[in-house]
């Protein structure tokens, strides 16, 4: 890219200090719009329920998608399948303004993500370090997420995910050019990404939190640690009062240093969603170990 | 120059990366006593429904409002062009209606219709970003200046002491703009020529 922001990275710009939020009905569209959402994400089954029922997740029934489009005025993300290109086609045929290659549903190619800079449409890819997040954008992401542990309710893999990042682009700041190169393989990124985030001290393009988020205080640590938005997948409508906890969630998101206004937000919300503890998750129900 | 940048929602840090870089100091106002001192008011892209709810949350709305009514020159830009205007469509929301313009929300169309434009104005060229923009389709032809047309729609007006862009001047970081308005509103300012009130904003 020419320029520093196009129309693709534009959009994520506009996202941030934001919440996105994940909804599988027309109107929890419309409760995470009025609650103040920036953008939402359809999908037919949330993260937890995914995880719950198992089977092959993949891209929602574009009915759905089209009617959650129809339904809101702020954009509309839809998930594809890693490396599944006929589906990511087919998002952007019908329009959604952002495409998620995720790793919550089921990946389709085993060994490649999809070629993203060929596609009109922007797209945001997971994340869990420097390394795989400077691949994402070497293949034309526009937006990056974390990857957390989606549908768990348990912050911690969205937090070490955030620190590994920021210790990562301190090392890429304090190297010396000469050693850019090694860092650069250690990390299996492309040199040129490399460098540009050593010299900028940040990644080159903007880098949301996911995976995890389940209360205001969490949406507001991912902040306080480098994050720029927040996605939340099952914390908002499998709670007990999704209304009250989407709204408190904004609040949280731009009020993320207020303590007095975080302590309002989070009173009298209902119960947050179950929690799993990520030790007792089997490696291989493990959604953050796909991709690469 | 003091400038306080809307930071609800939205690009502000990169409007104030990019107004500190042309000269101005800014002012991120997430609260209503970040609204004191000001010399301007900026009004950042993003999500104006998300916006319009945390202003209306935040009680920052009457501050602000009265500001601008009292004379506090405004740069707003895309989804701040949305709260600005006096009338806005589809769907019909809530706006301060401080300058006389109609704007329609997402009126180019989803992320596929988001485009950019090379113009040239004022003896340079500029690159203007459009994303999922608003379009203003109606105005007051007596009292709004245009000043920049883009295939037949105004994309850049002014106002009084009031400048709209539908297009993101931060994502050229193009100082240009910046300095057009708020130089602009300095010399107005001063000349304390607002001795009569502003439209009175539609109701919701």
């Amino acid at each position: 890219m020419a320029e520093k922001y196009n129309v693709k990275t534009g959009l994520a710009e506009m996202l941030k200090g934001g919440v996105i939020m994940d909804v599988m009905s027309l109107e929890q569209a419309k409760i995470a719009e009025q609650a103040g959402a920036c953008a939402v994400m359809a999908l037919e089954r949330v993260p937890a329920l995914i995880r719950k029922e198992g089977g092959v997740a993949r891209m929602a029934d574009p009915e759905l998608i089209l009617k959650i489009k129809a339904a809101v005025s702020i954009p509309v993300m839809a998930k594809c399948r890693i490396g599944h290109f006929v589906e990511a086609r087919m998002l952007e045929t019908m329009g959604v303004d952002f495409i998620d290659e995720s790793e919550v549903l089921t990946p389709a190619d085993d060994r490649y993500h999809i070629d993203k800079g060929e596609f009109r449409i922007p797209f945001v890819c997971g994340c869990t370090d420097v390394g795989e997040a400077l691949r994402r954008v070497g293949e034309g992401a526009a937006l990056l997420r974390t990857k957390g542990e989606a549908g768990t309710g348990n912050i911690i893999e969205a937090v070490k995910h955030l620190r590994t990042i920021q210790e990562q682009i301190a090392t890429l700041r304090s190297a010396s050019p000469d050693m850019r190169v090694t860092l650069a393989k250690d990390l299996g990124a492309p040199l040129e990404l490399v460098k540009v985030v050593a010299k900028t001290g940040r990644l080159p393009v903007p880098n949301f939190a996911a995976g995890g988020v389940a209360t205001p205080a969490d949406a507001a640590l991912c902040m306080h640690l480098g994050a720029e938005s927040v996605f939340v997948g099952s914390g908002i409508f499998l709670s007990e009062d999704p209304q009250r906890r989407a709204a408190a969630m904004v609040q949280a998101v731009t009020h993320y240093q207020s303590y007095d206004v975080l302590v309002e937000a989070s009173k009298s919300l209902g119960a947050a969603m179950t929690g799993v503890d990520i030790t007792t998750l089997d490696e291989s129900e493990r959604l953050s170990a796909r991709g690469w | 120059m003091r400038i306080g940048i809307l930071a609800l929602q939205g690009d502000f840090t990169l409007h104030a990366a990019t107004l500190e870089a042309a000269g101005f100091t800014s002012q991120l106002i997430k609260q209503a006593e970040d609204v004191a001192g000001l010399d301007g008011l900026l009004l950042p892209g993003g999500e104006s429904t998300t916006q319009l709810n945390l202003l209306l949350r935040e009680k920052l709305w009457e501050v602000i409002d009265y500001e601008v009514r009292q004379g506090l020159p405004v740069f707003a830009t895309c989804a701040g062009a949305i709260l600005a205007a006096a009338k806005t469509q589809q769907p019909q929301q809530r706006s301060f209606g401080w300058l006389p313009i109609t704007v329609e929300r997402n009126a180019y169309g989803d992320q596929r219709h988001s485009f950019e434009r090379q113009v040239r104005f004022h003896g340079s060229e500029h690159r203007l970003v459009f994303i999922r923009a608003p379009k203003i389709v109606a105005y007051d032809a007596e009292k709004v200046q245009v000043n920049i047309v883009v295939d037949g729609l105004p994309v850049f007006v002014e106002y009084r002491n009031q400048f709209v862009t539908t297009f993101h001047p931060e994502l050229s970081e193009d100082p240009f703009f910046y300095h057009y308005a708020f130089n602009r509103m300095a010399t107005t300012r001063a000349q304390d020529q607002y001795p009569d009130h502003l439209p009175s904003g539609c109701s919701s």
